[in-house]
């Protein structure tokens, strides 16, 4: 049988629905030689702010069962230096580049997707919604659903790349969230990003990271992160990209019966590099063995 | 760089909570003092790879010390040889590639305590100088492995003076009165990496120390392992360190 491990997010198709999430894969150079990128169909970047960030105080990871918690800060070489170091390597790298945002005002989104918007190595932009307004208390962007879609809209008549809005689980409806983005014109919306953990020492009577709290994932969150996929995908028309836990080929499977059209790896990147490999290539053999000819058909096995 | 696959050649306790392995690889980049590598546990039950110093290192073979510390170490200290591990490496700088000439100081002295034994010691091993002195640090007798004792270059200090010195590394390196031109090259216990800063601060002396951070990737893709550096700044101590100068150190944030 022939498949078609393609999948299209807005007008961008990626060539098979393999990527590594933001935060874990760096900017792509770091993995050179650790795994063959032509079964990468997209690369997520490192959430690039406007100005550079230094990140978070220290310690700022610790494993936890099956899992870890992060609390990095958002460090990041800043706009200027992504455009002048990082970008013009990106073609050699031979997959699809789609760069996380974040910022603290809707001003610092709009301004890294605009300066980038015309930058031919650009392929599209994850919007990381995870981050504290400063201006409005400080809560998430994406608890909101009508900051979610004003902020989505403004950044939509920025360029026309596709905006994939990532969503948070830590609110009450993600379903919620996720019409906002469609309503707002996401071209997608990616979830789930980190959950909110705590880790204590209780030898030394001390949390594990200095910010007390932090962004836990890993495969304890996948059962969390399938379900959010299959609730978002059944509220939304738009491409859902399917993050949490995946470590092998079953979970990205799992994730594609959930509903996802295509996938992210992220902490395991960190334990296995050359996961990716596995992964593209085990979606393609239980693609064979079952019959299923296109990334879309996983979607009408589930009801 | 490549994920290789390895396999325990041997593995034995040289000293109280302290194991000595050798991992056998295929082909492999041969790995500088001080740098290390981020291996897969056979205990599958940890998520994250864990880093290690290299304390020997060739084509086909790398070893390294370890102190039974927690979940993985503990594991891996009842492992048998052939049992198959994953290695990432060499990783980092090393005490070579740090930004110091060590050719060109009159004196180097080579500090370890703990598990700071390894790089050290095959630091100490692979220097060529004329001048060069090592000292190792222990909370007494029953951890200190036997190749130390026997070896009369090595100076040993032990907290109790149940062996050699009674007191700690940096007492020691005191009483050797080390020259202006001198420097230290220091791995251990961050109490001791920091007496041993703030020794070589007050005297004038250059140092350079191996940092660990808990690591998530180990290749520089997560910023995870940040060092913090005089000026509010951080950096990766798997990419920019594991060694770093201890004059750029912000050593109130520790
Ligand atoms: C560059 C570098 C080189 C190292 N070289 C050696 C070496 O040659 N020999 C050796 O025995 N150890 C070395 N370590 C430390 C080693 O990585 C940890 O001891 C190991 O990860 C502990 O794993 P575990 O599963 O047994 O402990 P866990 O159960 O994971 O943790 C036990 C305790 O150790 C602490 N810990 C765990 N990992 C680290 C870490 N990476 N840095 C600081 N604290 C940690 C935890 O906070 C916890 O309190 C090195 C670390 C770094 C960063
Ligand atoms: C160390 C680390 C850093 C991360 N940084 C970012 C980031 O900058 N932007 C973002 O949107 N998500 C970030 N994430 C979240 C991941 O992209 C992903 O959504 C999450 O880790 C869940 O996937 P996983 O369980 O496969 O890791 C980070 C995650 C980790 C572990
Ligand atoms: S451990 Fe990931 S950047 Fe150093």
């Amino acid at each position: 049988m022939n498949i078609d491990l393609s999948t299209n997010i807005g007008s961008l198709k990626l060539n098979n629905p393999v990527g590594t999430a933001s935060g874990t894969f760096g900017y792509g150079y770091e993995y050179e030689g650790l795994l063959d990128f032509t079964k990468l169909g997209a690369i997520y970047t490192k959430a690039i702010t406007l100005h550079p960030r230094q990140g978070n105080p220290l310690p700022r990871i610790v494993e936890t069962d099956s899992g870890m918690i992060n609390s990095i800060g958002l460090a990041n070489v800043g706009l200027e230096k992504f455009i002048t170091d990082k970008i013009p390597g990106f073609p050699r790298l031979g997959s699809k580049i789609i760069v996380n945002v974040a910022g603290s005002s809707p001003e610092e989104y709009k301004a890294v997707v605009e300066t980038l918007s015309e930058i031919e190595q650009i392929h599209g932009f994850e919007i990381n919604l995870s981050c504290p307004n400063v201006k409005q208390g400080c809560l998430a962007f994406g608890t909101d659903p009508r900051n979610v879609e004003n902020l989505t809209r403004q950044l939509k008549a920025l360029t026309k790349k596709p905006i994939i809005i990532k969503l948070t689980p830590n609110v009450t409806d993600i379903t919620a969230i996720a019409i906002a983005a469609e309503a707002g014109g996401a071209d997608a919306v990616s979830c789930i990003n980190t959950l909110v953990g705590m880790k204590i020492d209780i030898k030394k009577k001390d949390f594990c990271i200095a910010m007390k709290t932090g962004g836990l994932s890993g495969p304890a969150i996948k059962p969390v992160g399938v379900a959010a996929v299959y609730k978002v995908s059944k509220a939304v028309k738009i491409p859902v990209v399917g993050i949490g836990g995946i470590a092998k080929w079953e979970d990205a499977v799992e994730y594609l019966l959930a509903g996802a059209s295509s996938i992210q790896i992220g902490t395991y990147n960190f334990v296995e590099p050359a996961i990716v490999e596995e992964i593209h290539d085990g979606i393609a053999t239980y693609m064979q063995e079952n019959n299923i000819a296109t990334i879309k058909d996983f979607h009408s096995i589930l009801d | 760089m490549k994920d290789l696959n390895g396999e325990i050649v041997a593995n034995t306790k040289i000293a109280e909570s302290l194991y000595s392995i050798s991992i056998r690889l295929a082909d492999t980049e041969i790995a500088e003092p001080g740098q290390f590598f981020n291996m897969k546990m056979p205990d599958k039950t940890a998520l994250l790879r864990r880093p290690f110093a290299y304390a020997e290192s060739s084509k086909d073979q790398l070893s390294f010390i370890y102190q039974t510390r927690g979940k993985t170490t503990c594991d891996l200290s009842t492992k048998s040889t052939g049992t198959e591990v994953k290695i990432i490496g060499p990783l980092g700088n090393s005490f070579f590639s740090a930004g110091k000439k060590l050719d060109n100081y009159k004196e180097i002295y080579c500090i370890a305590g703990g598990v700071g034994l390894g790089p050290i010691w095959y630091l100490f091993n692979k220097l060529q100088h004329p001048n060069r002195k090592m000292i190792a640090g222990y909370r007494d007798a029953s951890f200190i492995a036997d190749k130390l004792k026997d070896n009369h270059d090595i100076l040993i200090a032990t907290d109790n003076g149940s062996y050699g010195f009674e007191g700690n590394t940096i007492d020691l390196l005191k009483t050797l009165n080390p020259s202006q031109n001198s420097i230290i090259l220091c791995c251990g216990p961050l109490p001791m990496m920091k007496a041993a800063a703030e020794f070589a601060a007050i005297n004038g002396i250059d140092c350079l120390v191996s940092m660990e951070e808990m690591m998530g990737c180990g290749i520089g893709a997560c910023n995870g392992c940040a060092v913090a550096i005089k000026g509010e700044k951080f950096l990766r101590a798997c990419k920019e360190g594991p060694i770093f100068d201890a004059k750029e150190i912000d050593w109130e944030k520790y």
